[in-house]
């Protein structure tokens, strides 16, 4: 049901691969056309606690394309302020979608994090329990 | 006035057969007029601010203003309405709705939890404006609030009351037309009438009339003639 909301209001080449339960979805997210990601396609999953919404989900990239991107790790780990401490209720999956779209967008050259080969032997596996720093606001 | 909302929307209940949320707010706005500053200020206000928070990312704002309405409405939670009422939060019609000071309507009970999780420096979801507790202002509709036994969430803050710039039960302004009458002269206590026009309209129940809400500066105006009126009074009478 709510995966049908977010079909009908989902942004540009965003499409739902799973959402049959209210844990865990699936989605998949194209490359915007005209951007240094066109025509690439990445899959995103969502894990929802039981506090959703008043905490944020778990978002990351999964599968073997991850996005190569100056704040996207290649563990699929995302530092997007938004998706931790900027958090806010008010946001659903299809704008979090929209940020992730933005970000790969507004990108303009692909390269990985200065520190991608340490963060991806030491982090652990839920992005959230990372102490992210968020100091680009270009990206 | 929320009480006074009430009762006035009571007397017309036998009138309208139906409830949805829409109604009920146009017909508080229409009989109350405090509330009429409440009500409708939420509308342009929700469309305007509605995306989430200035973060370094860009998230367009129309197409994320539409996004809690169609969630609503797609749902067939609240088909009728196009998501104008749903809470922010849950996008569910808001229970025991509570308005914060920048006009971002939540569930008193989502707020609450929201609050808490930040109590440090709380803000409102929407927009992070600074967003206390007892800041929040309570809208009381037409429909009686339901109260879950079960819930832990404290009761809403009560509305705030200011005290009326005149008191309402005082004689000599008409009611309902939106035209104050003063039949006969100038007698001595109304000699700053013109001013008193102003007050009359307050009770008017007529929306969109400029005279509405009176500035401090017409109350001072006003307080001066009156005081000037006293005087030649005094005058009059020690002469």
């Amino acid at each position: 049901m709510f995966a049908r909301h977010l079909a009908m209001n989902a942004p540009a080449g965003v499409n739902i691969i799973d959402a049959n339960d209210f844990k865990v979805w699936k989605l998949g997210l194209a490359g915007a056309p005209g951007t240094l990601y066109d025509g690439e396609k990445f899959q995103l999953e969502f894990n929802f606690g039981p506090n959703y919404p008043l905490e944020s989900p778990q978002v990351l990239f999964v599968g073997d394309n991850i996005p190569v991107h100056p704040h996207i790790y290649s563990n699929g780990h995302i530092c997007l302020d938004v998706l931790y401490n900027h958090w806010s209720p008010v946001q659903t999956v299809a704008s979090i979608c929209l940020s992730l779209q933005s970000m790969l967008s507004s990108c303009t050259s692909k390269e990985p994090p200065p520190d991608n080969a340490t963060y991806v032997k030491t982090a652990r596996a839920n992005p959230k329990h990372t102490a992210w720093a968020f100091h680009d606001d270009t990206v | 006035m929320p009480n006074q909302g009430q009762e006035e929307t009571v007397a017309l209940e036998s009138i309208r057969a139906t409830s949805t949320v829409s109604t009920v707010s146009t017909v508080t706005a229409a009989t109350t007029p405090t509330s009429t500053t409440a009500l409708p200020s939420t509308i342009p206000a929700e469309s305007e601010t509605a995306s989430p928070a200035p973060t370094p990312t860009t998230i367009t704002k129309p197409i994320d203003a539409g996004l809690a309405a169609p969630a609503v409405a797609g749902l067939g939670l609240d088909s009728e309405s196009n998501g104008e009422f749903s809470c922010n939060i849950c996008f569910d019609t808001s229970m025991s709705p509570v308005l914060t000071l920048c006009g971002h309507l939540f569930c008193w009970a989502c707020l609450h939890q929201w609050l808490e999780a930040q109590h440090q420096n709380p803000t409102c979801p929407v927009c992070k404006a600074g967003c206390a507790q007892d800041k929040v202002i309570p809208i009381y509709g037409r429909g009686k609030e339901q109260l879950d036994p079960r819930s832990t969430t404290p009761k809403r803050p009560a509305g705030q009351r200011p005290e009326p710039l005149r008191n309402p039960n005082q004689t000599g302004f008409a009611l309902g037309t939106g035209q104050v009458t003063f039949t006969g002269t100038m007698l001595p206590p109304f000699m700053f009438t013109p001013f008193g026009i102003q007050y009359g309209a307050t009770y008017s129940g007529t929306i969109g009339g400029n005279g509405a809400v009176q500035t401090p500066m017409q109350a001072y105006v006003s307080r001066m003639f009156f005081m000037l009126g006293t005087l030649i009074l005094v005058g009059i009478l020690l002469y």
